[in-house]
């Protein structure tokens, strides 16, 4: 037993590689037996109370027969101990390694087929179900319409009573979903560091580096030539989606590789932390200035490095997208890449390129979105119909406007039949405070873990770039209620949702119209929480989503 | 054959005038093979997602020197194999640069191949925010 018990522990448990999501404490309850049974039908009526705080306490009392520890160890193929038992007749037991996500479920499957179990559930931490606040200075993108003290009463996209609603039902927004942000990979922000999903629980480590050549990833200098870049051990993918900055200089863009592809002089962007904190950001309070609240706080994000110094290639952004949603991939020199354990439900993708939707593309968006996760990606900044921008324009996938703080469609952002629009600034309307505020790193150049590699801050950016992680924080936020309900759902399902909860707004520009809806993340969320509309029984969900935007939304399906 | 290829070179390549749209990166995608089709056929109900995984997984493997052979012809300039896709496309790289005109001609080349899915440029995406940014 105990040989099977150890070569069972290499194949199952996970002792080295712990993830965010592994297991090791459990909740169990066992059915009353035979005669505690008898016992509470002989007490059902004034001593009903009485009696079932007398079997509680049998049920409480003493620990788990080393019978039923011993097929508890068999079943999660690891050792069980009983620790300590609840008021409920329930108990803690702790396993002697942590199980995975996979690892948990199988045990929880072998443990139900004992008929004397009532119930055995993970141990889960439950977070604080307060709403965090919001920076009120810079935050605008994150308040309903009209409702809110900034200045100029300035609207943005409905988290603040997306997030009031979700805590009135006991969820926290974005809770067990990942959302893969497929960008220039994330800095050591403290504003989400602890939000980010750690590569297969490798320490200290989070997500991977899809960028095949390192004069992009900037591991090698920018005046290398094809063939000894191609030769250098850094073109390739490696674990960790650091970013490590995408500046660069006058003298590095003259350089053939660079002026090949039109590359500009520029500081490093952090587009990356920008957009992840958008998404993910854990929360601004006044001992913290330099956080945001990211629209699906509860959330965890896998960073995927796929640009870097003058962009991506479109091979390296498909690797990583199919990386994110768990799909196989092999690395440059033709071995596998480790499989993704927690693959990401929403994938944020806040670029694109020129051209119609390519079939590369479109062939990786069909093959991650069978997968089950669902695709945002930003319309583009070119104030050209949205069918120009690649991969905004293919099928099955998200397309996102972007809007100012005013509701109206922003003066760069592209149109047309774009899916929705969200809140990207608009730097023609009293900059900068009209833009987007999220994290960034103070850092002009590039990243260094050891020394003089900057810190933390906040910045404003504008872009449909800035539009799209709200868009992908509100599909989370979703998603978080459709797995805690136990309910299955779709990528079209969730774009057909958001259509119909969206608000309107003044979509045209001087340029051309986007499509006529903003997204409403309160209205959105309140439309899977809302009770089953009857004739006498009117909603107070609706009561409590309030604002103009939310009630737009749904209140005609009450009336019908 | 090797004489045809030097002599397209300097036809169809631009070694020494790399312009800004010049190419050398693209992603091709070959069409399954009549077994492979019979076998996603053999295996659409609940095994489908297994089975294409099982396809994509055979058509990461290298591209054929014959097939390799005929990319460098239809470019004029020497093709390689890079690396596979997630979706079993590759990326080939070629020895030199094409502008645009030849960078057309060379996957309206290629495309005459039945056996192609598609190809194209293996093309930059660039992040969607505008240049200018704040800091606080």
């Amino acid at each position: 037993m105990k040989i099977f018990i150890k070569i069972s522990l290499t194949i199952l448990a996970c002792s080295l590689c712990m993830s965010a999501m592994a297991a090791n404490r459990f909740i169990i309850k066992y059915k009353p037996n035979e005669s505690q049974t008898s016992f509470l039908l002989e007490h059902e009526g004034a001593d009903k109370k009485k009696a079932r705080a007398h079997i509680r306490t049998q049920m409480m009392e003493g620990k788990i027969s080393n019978e039923k520890r011993d097929v508890l160890s068999t079943a999660s193929r690891v050792r069980a101990k009983h620790s300590h038992s609840l008021a409920t007749g329930a108990h803690v037991i702790t396993l002697s390694e942590h199980l995975d996500k996979k690892q948990t479920e199988q045990f929880i499957s072998n443990v139900k087929q004992d008929n004397s179990v009532e119930y055995i559930v993970e141990d889960k931490i439950a977070k604080p179900l307060s709403v965090p606040t919001i920076n009120s200075t810079y935050q605008w993108d994150m308040v309903n319409l009209g409702g809110f003290a900034v200045q100029l009463k300035w609207s943005g996209d409905n988290f603040v009573n997306a997030w009031n609603v979700l805590n009135l039902y006991g969820y926290i927004p974005g809770e067990n979903v990942v959302v893969a942000v497929v960008d220039t990979g994330y800095t050591p922000h403290p504003n989400f560091i602890n939000n980010l999903q750690t590569l297969n629980g490798q320490t200290g480590i989070y997500g991977y580096k899809f960028i095949a050549d390192c004069r992009i990833s900037g591991e090698c200098p920018t005046d290398t030539l094809d063939n000894d870049a191609k030769a250098n051990s850094k073109s390739r993918y490696t674990p960790d989606g650091i970013d490590l900055g995408d500046f660069l200089t006058d003298e590095d863009i003259k350089h053939d590789f660079f002026k090949n592809r039109e590359a500009k002089a520029q500081n490093s962007s952090w587009h990356g932390s920008h957009v992840t904190g958008t998404v993910i950001g854990s929360g601004y309070s006044s001992s913290n200035p330099l956080y945001m609240t990211g629209g699906a706080y509860g959330a965890t994000s896998v960073p995927v490095r796929a640009l870097g110094k003058s962009g991506g290639y479109d091979s390296d952004i498909i690797n990583g997208m199919s990386w994110a949603a768990g799909l196989a991939v092999l690395n440059v020199d033709g071995s596998p890449v480790p499989v993704n354990a927690n693959p990401a439900q929403v994938i944020s993708m806040s670029l694109g390129g020129p051209g119609s939707c390519s079939a590369a593309y479109q062939d990786a968006i069909d093959n991650v979105v069978a997968e089950g996760a669902v695709i945002v990606v930003a319309a583009g900044n070119e104030k050209s119909n949205v069918n120009t921008s690649c991969p905004a324009n293919c099928n099955n996938v998200i397309s996102v406007a972007a809007k100012g703080p005013t509701g109206v469609l922003a003066s760069y952002s592209n149109y047309g039949a774009t899916t929705i629009t969200a809140s990207g600034g608009d730097d023609t309307i009293n900059e900068p405070l009209s833009e987007v505020y999220s994290t960034i790193w103070s850092s002009l150049q590039e990243y260094q873990s050891t020394s003089n590699g900057g810190s933390g801050t906040w910045g404003g950016m504008d872009g449909t770039s800035m539009a799209t992680p709200h868009v992908s924080a509100a599909v989370a936020d979703l998603i978080g209620v459709f797995k805690a309900q136990g309910k299955t759902y779709t990528s079209q399902g969730i774009a057909n949702l958001l259509q119909k909860t969206a608000t309107t707004y003044n979509n045209c520009s001087s340029y051309g119209c986007a499509t006529n809806l903003a997204l409403d993340a309160s209205a959105a969320v309140s439309s899977l929480l809302a009770p089953a509309p009857t004739a006498s029984s009117p909603s107070y969900a609706w009561v409590i989503a309030g604002g103009a935007a939310a009630v737009v939304g749904t209140a005609l399906f009450y009336m019908l | 054959m090797k004489t045809f290829i030097k002599i397209s070179l300097t036809i169809l390549a631009c070694g020494l005038c790399i312009s800004a749209m010049a190419a050398n990166r693209f992603i091709i995608k070959y069409k399954l093979n009549e077994a492979q089709i019979s076998f996603l056929s053999a295996h659409s109900g609940a095994d489908e997602k297994k089975a294409k995984a099982q396809i994509r997984a055979q058509m990461m493997e290298k591209i054929s020197k014959e097939k390799i052979d005929a990319l460098s012809k239809a470019a004029g300039v020497q093709a390689e194999d890079s690396h596979a896709l997630a979706t079993g496309a590759h990326v080939i790289t070629l020895s030199e640069h094409l502008d645009e005109k030849q960078t057309e001609q060379f996957i309206s080349n290629v495309k005459q191949d039945n056996s192609v899915e598609y190809i194209e440029e293996d093309k930059t995406a660039k992040v969607s925010s505008m240049p200018a940014m704040h800091h606080n």
